[in-house]
């Protein structure tokens, strides 16, 4: 591969934090996610009609924009923390 | 010919030419056939230029727009932010300001531009930083005891501490109307709770003094407290705050069941007085809150006295006017504690032991009596110095104790109001008046003539109306005078009693001897001052201001102004500077704030009616542990003073309550486990934030959607907060939509509708309606439409206050004889005859040392045995005068003569080897701690920045650091750059009840852990750390031992602390001064010219004393990368004592050669 080209954008933008308060469920990226407004932060799992996939990673720009990568995984379990920009694993901090 | 060759030509040149070199075998050879080019125009003659682009790029935009830049440090500026792909990349002046108008044409001039200043320039790196607030957020053992329905102990009412796990819990991001319902239910929760006599049961049950419990009169309203972060700042986004206390008389008109005559309202928290921005000498001499000068008044002065104030560093905008002006002629002075920046830019300093000004005022008096450089027909029709003095009471002579039939006149200048009378409204007013109750306070006083004859002076008697009175007073006065009671009692007059305490105590060789400065330049400052009389400006800043001396500071530089005809002048006069704080500037204010909650004005256009249901107090008894001034026997605390428990407060704006707090660590691990909840609106999140439990996430002044309006004391603009095209960044609100959207779910669970329409117009999407309104209700905008005024600011451009003067100056109608000052005699006042100056001998202007900021014994009066000086002992109150501890010595009155005071030791010194005062003063990087820790700012905030943090051991990119002189710090094994602790009395700090060696969390925070810099500036026995860097909270202690990068940084919440444990207010403490709580002071009121007597919030109350702490320094770490060797700079040869062979020889300026 050329150095500096990508074969296929890594980070998406799906929207604006005020667009997903806590408690919404949107799907976004042409539907592709299904995108949770948790207390603890976001969520983005792969969707389809009947069967959730990975996490993917989320990221929060400094301008506000929210970025999805739809090529890398988290844990499960894992949400972006708006108050950080980290992930955090929900499931690590129960067990 | 033409010269131009192509990139491509010129390399391959090049080229050549380097292998032909190469080849010939000339390389080494002297280059003889390279001649140098000659090129005449390289702009015209190099290639292709495109790179330039890049450059070019970065500077351009798609856009700007015009914002308000207003952090608390006085300026206020229109910035012009550039935007690129919508986001705001760099910021600018607007150029806009010389075109700035009153209502009658006025221009200001183009010397107010360019303004900005670097905390501006890098806010783009704070509007879109990592630590911006971005939505609603809960903490979530709060949310928890919420939805628990708010479980208490039956008995106490104390919730469980498991739902208060402050600092260490996790936030929850909730939607906005889950924030609201949640502040909601718990205001109204608590007020319930400690309503009636049930809960006054509880809160004593909670143990606290039953003084606070009375003063709530059973409403549980008044434990809800709330403070606008310098409410100047924003007429209604800021104020509302207030407003939103005032409105709280309707949800207690529920609670309690009662109509609007029994409803209070809410607390509001001073804001001025607890930023110890407040001189709170200037009421006890002149009546007002504070007298000062727009700063650019300094082209009208000859002589500018910069006391204990860093103008270039602190004023920034603004200090262009002190060093023009130097240039134009006129002379300067810095008075100061250390040879700082603004010293190095005046013609003469004067380097004094920090909180000695008192003591060094005092030497100038003395010298203008001494040497009679003083104006005495001025001094004798403007002063009460020729007043008369019982010597027997101490209390004033009065005419009708001497003069058979006396009968004192009807005022002229001031009016006394019946319980039924009406003020006029604030604009209008231009005659002082006071209610009736007081018009005991007014009484006339007495004088000698020449021929010791006694003479009855009223309180119309002053200036011009004391010469037509043909009232000729004496000044120095010593005589016996038959009462009509037939009793004999000898009378002094102030003047003599003055002059003979400064004679006894402070003469110049004594006054060096207190204050380190020179016999010579004590002598040379006196003569100078009197030499230009009206033309000498006192611009003081919170240096002086920041010990517990501080009232004395203010009274000693006012009678120096005052012997010296410098009082009221445009270039003679005295100044305070610090903190936006100049409500008083909008006195139209309260058309807003105190709306009469239950006859709200729902008609746009129309003039609403006010009524005050809102109680205020000083912060300072919340951060003294929730507690009044009760010692020994006796309580200190006024009861127009007292404070109610506090258990809930809800701030906007400021990080000064929890997280840059006096004694922070006290108030984090003793009062805040006693409040219930805490709420703050910011959009930085700040370690208040992390204390808090709930945080609004508000709009960045970048992004203001409701226009607001602020102005200063410092410059005579009224600035707007226009409302700007940049879309909200994150999940934020505008700081009114938050305050109103509150108010209403409190009246939603209440059922009380006139809660939502106490936001009436900012529903209606007319917020400017309430500016509008105050506005026409104010003395220096009336005549202003709000629209206009925000269209100019859009543009960048500012519009003048109507002041009387440009620049403004207090006290000018006075100085011109046409109003009294607002004080007792209508003069300015050097004798307090009231009971707490006299029971603490300070009715007569004394020096006190610092209250702990000394190497000797504090607090202690300094005087020769007097007669006029006869304080209450300690054991008078109850309390023994071998107790020196911090509590015991705000209230001990020990008088010790120069000899006994300089032979005596600080009680540390004397038993545990303290060494240093240690002082706390801002500085240029910040105001208080906005914008210091921005990247671009922090990175150059002192010596030990570094975005690489080589040292891992940094908490930041930079850290907070202690300057010692460099050799107190050899003398105790510190190399410069080394980590040292510092600890103050282990009595109570950093918090009472810690314990060295301690291994909580809690110990392990707040011990103060630092940098040291080799600083030769301050002198031996001095060390000092800068005021702004953000402390370590039990978050940032977590970050550091978890984080793999090791920054002090939550991992939690992203807060960043620039100290790996403590903070410089770990030595810091709350201090309460018994003559800043009295019931008896007689000032101006807040708005217009009405006169009150007692507690008023930013003007006569609490103002603390940060500067003051004595401490121990002790080596922790070495300095060098990891705690091995030296500091680099130091092994270096760059640093102080450390110079290498060439650093010398700079240093001694041996690089420069005469030919």
């Amino acid at each position: 591969m050329q150095r500096g080209v990508e074969s296929a954008p890594r980070w998406v933008p799906i929207g604006r934090l005020a667009d997903f308060p806590p408690g919404s469920v949107v799907r976004v990226n042409d539907h592709k996610q299904l995108l949770r407004s948790l207390p603890e932060g976001l969520m983005a799992q792969d969707a389809t009609e009947s069967t959730l996939g990975p996490v993917r990673p989320l990221r929060l720009e400094q301008s506000g924009q929210l970025l999805l990568n739809p090529t890398e995984a988290w844990a499960d379990g894992t949400v972006l923390s708006i108050m950080t920009g980290s992930p955090i694993c929900l499931q690590e901090e129960v067990t | 010919m033409s010269t131009e060759i192509s990139r491509r030509s010129f390399v391959q040149g090049l080229a050549a030419l380097g292998a032909a070199l190469s080849s010939s075998g000339a390389f080494g050879a002297p280059i003889r056939y390279f001649k140098p080019t000659q090129v005449d125009n390289p702009l015209m003659s190099y290639p292709n230029r495109d790179w330039e682009k890049a450059y070019r790029n970065i500077f351009s935009s798609d856009s700007s727009f015009v914002f308000l830049c207003a952090p608390n440090d006085t300026h206020n500026c229109l910035l012009k932010a550039y935007v690129k792909n919508g986001v705001a990349v760099r910021i600018g002046p607007t150029y806009g300001y010389g075109k700035a108008q009153d209502l009658y044409g006025n221009t200001a001039s183009h010397r107010w531009d360019p303004r900005l200043c670097q905390k501006g320039l890098s806010l783009v790196r704070r509007i879109y930083g990592d630590r911006r607030v971005k939505g609603p957020m809960v903490r979530r053992g709060f949310k928890a005891w919420v939805e628990a329905g708010f479980p208490r102990d039956p008995a106490t009412g104390k919730p469980d501490v498991k739902y208060f796990q402050r600092g260490k819990d996790r936030w929850l991001r909730v939607t906005w109307e889950e924030a609201y319902a949640i502040t909601a239910k718990a205001m109204i929760n608590i007020s319930t709770t400690y309503s009636g006599e049930e809960g006054a049961k509880k809160l004593k049950d909670q143990g606290y003094d039953p003084a606070m419990i009375e003063a709530m009169e059973q409403a549980g309203v008044e434990t809800v407290k709330l403070r606008g972060g310098m409410a100047f700042l924003g007429a209604t986004r800021i104020f509302g705050l207030y407003r939103f206390a005032n409105l709280m008389a309707l949800m207690d008109a529920k609670i309690r069941n009662v109509g609007p005559d029994k409803a209070r309202g809410a607390r509001g928290y001073d804001s001025y007085s607890w930023h110890t921005d407040l001189p709170p000498g200037h009421p006890m001499v002149t009546g007002m809150q504070t007298n000062d000068f727009d700063l650019f008044a300094v082209d009208q002065a000859k002589l500018i006295l910069v006391w204990g104030m860093n103008w270039i560093t602190t004023k920034m905008p603004d200090s262009h006017w002190m060093t023009e002006a130097r240039l134009k002629g006129a002379k300067t002075i810095a008075i100061t504690v250390e040879y700082s920046a603004t010293a190095s830019k005046t013609d003469e300093v004067l380097i004094i032991r920090p909180g000695s000004d008192p003591a060094l005022a005092l030497g100038v008096a003395q010298v203008l009596i001494a040497q009679k450089l003083f104006d005495a027909a001025w001094v004798a029709k403007n002063t009460d110095l020729p007043f008369l003095v019982r010597m027997d009471t101490l209390q004033p002579l009065r005419p009708e104790e001497v003069i058979a039939g006396y009968k004192a006149p009807e005022l002229k200048t001031l009016k006394f109001m019946g319980k039924e009378d009406k003020p006029l409204p604030n604009a209008a007013q231009r005659d002082q008046f006071a209610p009736k109750a007081m018009e005991g306070d007014f009484k006339p006083f007495v004088v000698a003539d020449a021929t010791g004859k006694l003479v009855p002076v009223t309180r119309d008697d002053f200036g011009p109306n004391a010469e037509k009175a043909g009232i000729k007073p004496a000044l120095s006065v010593v005589q016996t005078v038959k009462l009509l009671d037939g009793k004999e009692v000898q009378v002094r007059s102030v003047f003599h009693l003055t002059e003979e305490y400064l004679n006894e105590n402070f003469t110049p060789k004594q006054t060096a001897a207190v204050t380190g400065a020179p016999e010579k330049g004590i002598i040379s400052l006196a003569q100078q001052i009197a030499a230009n009389k009206e033309k000498t400006l006192f611009a003081v800043g919170m240096g002086p201001n920041q010990f517990f001396n501080s009232d004395l500071k203010d009274r000693s530089i006012f009678l120096v102004a005052a012997l010296t005809r410098n009082l009221g002048y445009p270039g003679g006069n005295v100044g305070s500077y610090a903190g936006t704080y100049r409500g008083a500037l909008f006195n139209g204010e309260p058309a807003y704030v105190m709306e009469d909650p239950f006859n709200l004005q729902l008609e746009a256009g129309k003039k609403p009616t006010t009524k005050k249901f809102l109680h205020y107090e000083s912060i300072h008894y919340t951060d003294y542990g929730d507690r009044p001034l009760r010692m020994g026997n006796t309580m200190f605390t006024g009861k127009g003073h007292m404070p109610t428990p506090t258990k809930c407060f809800w701030m906007n704006n400021s990080n000064s309550v929890i997280g840059n707090t006096k004694w922070h660590y006290d108030f984090v691990v003793n009062t805040l486990p006693k409040i219930e909840f805490i709420a703050y609106s910011d959009w930085w999140w700040t370690a208040s934030c992390e204390y808090a439990d709930v945080v609004f996430g508000v709009d960045s002044w970048a992004e203001t959607k409701e226009a607001d309006m602020t102005g200063s004391c410092t410059n005579p603009f009224v600035q707007v907060y226009p409302r700007t095209p940049l879309a909200r960044i994150f999940d934020t609100k505008s700081d009114i939509e938050v305050i109103a959207q509150v108010t209403k779910a409190i009246g939603t669970q209440l059922n009380e509708p006139r809660l939502e329409q106490g936001f009436k117009f900012f529903w209606d999407g007319n917020t400017a309606e309430y500016l509008q309104r105050i506005i026409d209700a104010s003395s220096t905008l009336k005549g202003y439409k709000f629209s206009e005024l925000e269209t100019l600011a859009a543009k960048g451009i500012p519009a003048l206050k109507n002041c009387r003067t440009y620049p403004r100056a207090s006290s000018y109608e006075q100085m011109l004889g046409e109003q009294p000052w607002h004080t007792k005699s209508g003069r300015l006042e050097f004798y307090r005859p009231e009971d707490t100056w006299i029971d603490h001998g300070e009715n007569m202007i004394v020096y006190r040392e610092p209250v702990d900021s000394t190497h000797y014994e504090p607090n202690v009066i300094l005087a020769k045995p007097h007669d006029a000086i006869r304080p209450k002992k300690p054991e008078d109150f109850g309390l023994k005068t071998s107790d020196l501890s911090s509590e015991a010595r705000q209230v001990r009155n020990v008088v010790l003569d120069q000899e006994q005071l300089l032979a005596s030791k600080h009680p540390l010194k004397l038993k545990l080897q303290y060494s240093h005062v240690y002082h706390t003063p801002k500085y240029r990087h910040g105001a208080h701690t906005t914008a210091v820790d921005t990247d671009y700012t922090s990175v150059w905030f002192g010596p030990f920045g570094d975005v690489y943090r080589h040292d891992k051991r940094m908490p930041s990119m930079t850290e907070g650091y202690v300057d010692i002189n460099p050799l107190d710090a050899k003398a105790m094994g510190i190399e410069d750059g080394d980590y040292v602790y510092i600890d103050a009395d282990p009595e109570d700090r950093p918090y009472r009840g810690y314990k060295p060696g301690d291994t909580s969390d809690e110990a392990k925070m707040s011990r103060l852990l630092l940098r040291a810099r080799y600083y030769p500036g301050t002198p031996k026995g001095i060390a000092r750390t800068w005021h702004n860097m953000y402390c370590a909270t039990l978050g940032s202690m977590k970050g550091a031992q978890t984080r793999q990068d090791g920054l002090a940084r939550n991992p939690e919440t992203n807060y960043q602390a620039m100290y790996r444990s403590g903070s410089h207010q770990s030595a810091t403490r709350a201090w309460l001064r018994p003559t800043l709580m009295t019931e008896t002071l007689v000032h101006k009121g807040m708005f217009g010219q009405g006169l009150a007597k007692g507690f008023e919030p930013d003007i006569h109350c609490p103002v603390g004393a940060p500067r003051e702490s004595f401490v121990k320094i002790t080596k922790a770490e070495a300095g060098g990368m990891d705690g091995q060797g030296k500091w680099r700079p130091a092994n270096l040869g760059f640093r102080p004592t450390y110079e290498s062979q060439t650093m010398t020889a700079y240093l001694q300026g041996k690089f420069l050669k005469k030919k």
